[in-house]
């Protein structure tokens, strides 16, 4: 009996190392050694990994990238690595023709990065037409931004409330909420916040509130919560309230109370001038 | 017994893999252009056509091109009111919808220069503005030419820097830093 189980173990293993073999995230950044030995995809993913050794954009990056390329033309994650720093210095073209063969190989790993780009470039219908692919036809349990801030479909719910349809953006926060009831850990910093806004967006304002007390348990340091509790309580004629969260925002977009304010979120972002307009509107 | 039981699966999960793992070894397609560039990305490199000669570069490897590394002297909401009230729109720009993205380079004595500018689709694609866009709205990013450094560290150090008019029916929609 130990033989036996010793042996279904050992298959075990071999079918959950190769399951993992035809998971794409192990392509998508490279285990090298998964290419068989002397093929172009295991020589490309070997020089990608040095040329991101090397300054990003740098001409020595650049040059391992284009390589690796060259040797391994099928391997999407050089074309994708290649792509960031063309991307970050606003040549958008070159950048977006490198991630278009990345997904061209291998859209269920990099739709997201195009999709982002357009996202904070203002071009919404675009990156609504990649998430809806990503999420409609490969299905990914969790991707966020490149940095980790934001879940993608917090951005593609942002995306369509830019486009003037913010229900839609609602049902998309509310599906990737039902995530989080079995996998609370996954739950972002600003998710409470994005729905919020959203609700905001959309008049309702009760809900608004709701996830925007929601946010403060999370995090009370990020003034744009008490901003657009603010705008909620000025909506529903609460004046004195509304003043009251006006001045935390301020507070905290002044950095006391470890305050900060971030822009991630496009138009729905809260800057210094905003607080300071409002806050002049109380007094008059 | 038990080698039949194993060479089976193996042979199912080989099975999977040779069809769903490896490409096909064909050469990336033609479809989409590949950008080889010789030099630091951050660098504009001196084009005598459009170039002015005497626009010192102190290192061409050693460009930086944060967001933060040089700032428009007032700030970025100020830099977005003077493009908004400088820029005057034209009938023949009505069609347009897309982004004119200029870039350009600070060298170590606090000029800008190299001015480059392409006009993009919404997908990033290039194409081709209408009239006289593209060159009016470098003008417009030249002659509001007041960047400083961030700190007083970064006095002779070098930047790239690029801004990104957004147009809907030719009008500027927004102005990405």
């Amino acid at each position: 009996m130990a033989r036996f189980n010793t042996f279904y173990y050992k298959v075990f293993c071999f079918m959950f190392f190769i399951s993992g073999y035809h998971l794409n995230s192990l392509s998508a950044q490279g285990n090298c050694l998964v290419f068989p030995e002397n093929s172009g995809e295991r020589k490309a993913c070997e020089l990608s990994y040095l040329a991101v050794e090397e300054s990003q954009g740098s001409k020595e990056s650049q040059a391992l990238f284009d390589k690796a390329i060259q040797i391994g033309p099928n391997y999407a994650w050089a074309y994708y690595e290649k792509s960031v720093p063309f991307f970050k210095r606003g040549m958008f073209a070159e950048g977006v023709s490198l991630i278009n063969k990345a997904i061209e190989l291998e859209p269920q790993n990099y739709l997201f990065y195009r999709a982002y780009w357009y996202f904070y470039q203002r071009s919404y219908e675009f990156c609504i037409q990649d998430l809806e692919q990503l999420y409609s036809v490969h299905q990914p349990s969790y991707v966020t931004t490149p940095g980790g801030e934001l879940e993608m479909r917090l951005l593609l719910a942002m995306a369509y409330a830019q486009s003037g349809n913010v229900s839609k953006g609602i049902d998309w926060i509310l599906h990737l909420m039902d995530k989080y009831k079995d996998q609370p850990q996954l739950k972002g910093f600003y998710d409470h916040f994005c729905l919020g806004v959203l609700y905001y967006k959309n008049n309702q304002f009760d809900l608004a509130e709701s996830e925007l007390e929601k946010q403060l348990i999370v995090d009370d340091t990020f003034a744009d919560t008490y901003h657009y509790l603010g705008l909620i309580k000025e909506k529903q004629a609460e004046k004195k309230i509304a003043e009251g969260y006006f001045k935390q925002a301020m507070a905290r977009m002044n950095k006391e109370h470890q305050g900060h304010s971030i822009n991630l979120f496009t138009e729905f972002n809260v800057n210094k001038e905003d607080v300071e307009k409002v806050l002049l509107n109380q007094l008059k | 017994m038990r080698n039949i039981i194993f060479l089976g699966i193996l042979s199912i999960f080989l099975s999977l893999f040779s069809s769903g793992c490896f490409k096909d070894s064909v050469a990336a397609g033609s479809k989409y252009k590949i950008p080889i560039v010789n030099h630091d990305l951050s660098y504009i490199p001196y084009d005598a056509k459009v170039d002015q000669a005497d626009f010192v570069i102190c290192d061409s490897t050693d460009f930086r091109s944060g967001r933060n590394g040089i700032q428009y002297i007032g700030g970025s909401n100020k830099l977005r009111e003077d493009i908004n009230s400088n820029f005057v729109s034209n009938k023949k720009y009505e069609t347009f919808n897309g982004y004119v993205v200029i870039r350009f380079l600070v060298n170590c004595e606090g000029k800008s220069g190299r001015y480059r500018t392409q006009s993009l689709n919404l997908d990033f694609s290039p194409v081709k503005a209408p009239s006289d866009l593209l060159t009016y709205s470098t003008q417009l990013i030249k002659s509001l030419d007041t960047w400083e450094k961030h700190s007083l560290n970064d006095s002779r150090m070098e930047f790239s820097k690029f801004i990104n008019l957004k147009f809907n029916n030719g009008q500027i929609q927004h102005i990405l830093l």
